[in-house]
């Protein structure tokens, strides 16, 4: 089956590509550029950095503006769709939803209206043992913004590892936060993977954090060949 | 030992990870011992304790076409449930009817029935992810409004057409832990 998968370059979406790609054919990435940082539906952190992503995997990327725009973005989102299946022949859409039963029902409805089928192949997964697979399938996972307390400055451009895990399965205990960021608490960049050709390198970046809010934002990065087996 | 079985369009699909992994979990977790086995692998349910007929992609009719591989539940005896495009199936092979009306996000559940799984009458906040409605036949009664959910007369067949791993996980612990 031909897929697009929805994309930002974040683990979510990146794991979500990884499974679709090892049962059906991924065939494109749609990326939503949303114009406004507080949007509902799309991650904004670093977005410019999705299309690098896309590169180093070696797919196809569409990107569609959005002024984001609470339900005007799903109008937007629905063209883009709209347009991945003209270009493409994709016949579903793939996303990387885990709670969030605002975004996968918005997700789910624009693919019934347009004859899709849909897969969120993340859904419901324990989160704690989903950080763990990502790090045990060889993903390379940085944070690139948090956006609740506790989650602090230390956080920022950090490589998500086994320690970082049993932080945040802590924080979850004691604070309620959602340990992969699915409450908006946190959000990601993929730097290599086994599905990357090429593995992102950070040039250069800066920490901005201030009211418990924080993001790595990169300056500069490249791709860089990986070793051949 | 329950069987949970993948209705979804080939055995090993990216669907399986939304539909069946998440029942499959939280039955682990309210302490059952589980097999997992897609619909065309199964020859004979028989040695189960109790079956779940897990969900499927909106657009994924396979095991309903499939119908003639289910016609063991027409005499399954043991506690059973059917959870969205499981309930559906159980709904046909029964003698019921599958009439097609898209249900998608959550939305509450008015139970209108009092059962050992689903509890008494009362309205449940639920997850929809379905495709159709129900014309439950004389052998299913509804225990909830508009047929969202079922049980059989005379033995412990349930239906729910809404997805009670994504909301209303109490309901697969009640399966696994009570006297149906």
């Amino acid at each position: 089956m031909k897929l697009g998968v929805l994309f930002s370059g974040g683990k979510d979406s990146v794991f979500a590509c990884y499974r679709a790609m090892e049962k059906e054919d991924v065939r494109c990435l749609i990326t939503l550029i949303s114009e406004n940082e507080e949007s509902y539906m799309f991650h904004t952190q670093n977005i410019g950095l999705a299309e690098l992503v896309a590169s180093a995997i070696g797919i196809d990327m569409l990107k569609w503006r959005t002024p984001g725009v609470e339900e005007r973005e799903l109008e937007d989102l629905r063209e883009a769709i709209v347009e991945a299946c003209r270009l493409y022949g994709i016949e579903g859409i793939v996303t990387g939803a885990i709670e969030s039963v605002y975004q996968s029902s918005r997700v789910q409805r624009i693919c019934s209206e347009l004859d899709l089928w849909c897969f969120n192949p993340l859904w419901q997964i324990d989160q704690p043992d989903y950080l763990r697979m990502l790090i045990a399938h060889g993903f390379r996972v940085i944070v690139t913004g948090v956006f609740a307390y506790p989650l602090d400055e230390s956080f920022l451009g950090a490589e998500i590892d086994r320690e970082m895990i049993e932080k945040l399965e802590r924080l979850q205990k004691r604070y309620g936060i959602s340990p992969s960021g699915e409450g908006g608490e946190l959000e990601t960049l993929v730097l290599d993977g086994p599905i990357f050709r090429r593995r992102l390198e950070v040039l250069r970046a800066e920490r901005l954090f201030s009211n418990n809010r924080g993001r790595y934002v990169i300056e500069s990065a490249r791709l860089v060949e990986k070793p051949t087996n | 030992m329950i069987l949970v079985l993948d209705l979804c369009y080939r055995d090993g699909s990216l669907s399986r990870y939304e539909f069946v992994d998440p029942v499959a979990n939280a039955l682990r977790r309210a302490g059952a011992e589980i097999d997992v086995l897609h619909y065309r692998e199964l020859d004979d349910p028989s040695g189960y304790d109790k079956v779940v007929l897990c969900g499927t992609a909106l657009k994924d009719r396979c095991c309903i076409d499939d119908a003639q591989k289910f016609s063991w539940i027409r005499d399954w005896k043991n506690p059973m449930l059917g959870i969205s495009t499981g309930a559906a199936l159980i709904c046909s092979i029964l003698g019921g009817r599958v009439l097609p009306d898209i249900h998608i996000g959550m939305e509450d559940v008015r139970i209108i029935g009092e059962t050992p799984l689903l509890g008494e009458p009362r309205n449940i906040p639920s997850f929809h992810l379905h495709s159709f409605r129900l014309v439950l036949p004389s052998e299913l009664i509804a225990v909830a409004e508009n047929c969202e959910a079922f049980v059989a007369r005379d033995r412990p067949i349930y239906g729910v057409l809404f997805n009670p791993e994504v909301r209303n996980r109490w309901i697969l612990e009640r399966f696994v832990k009570c006297e149906l």
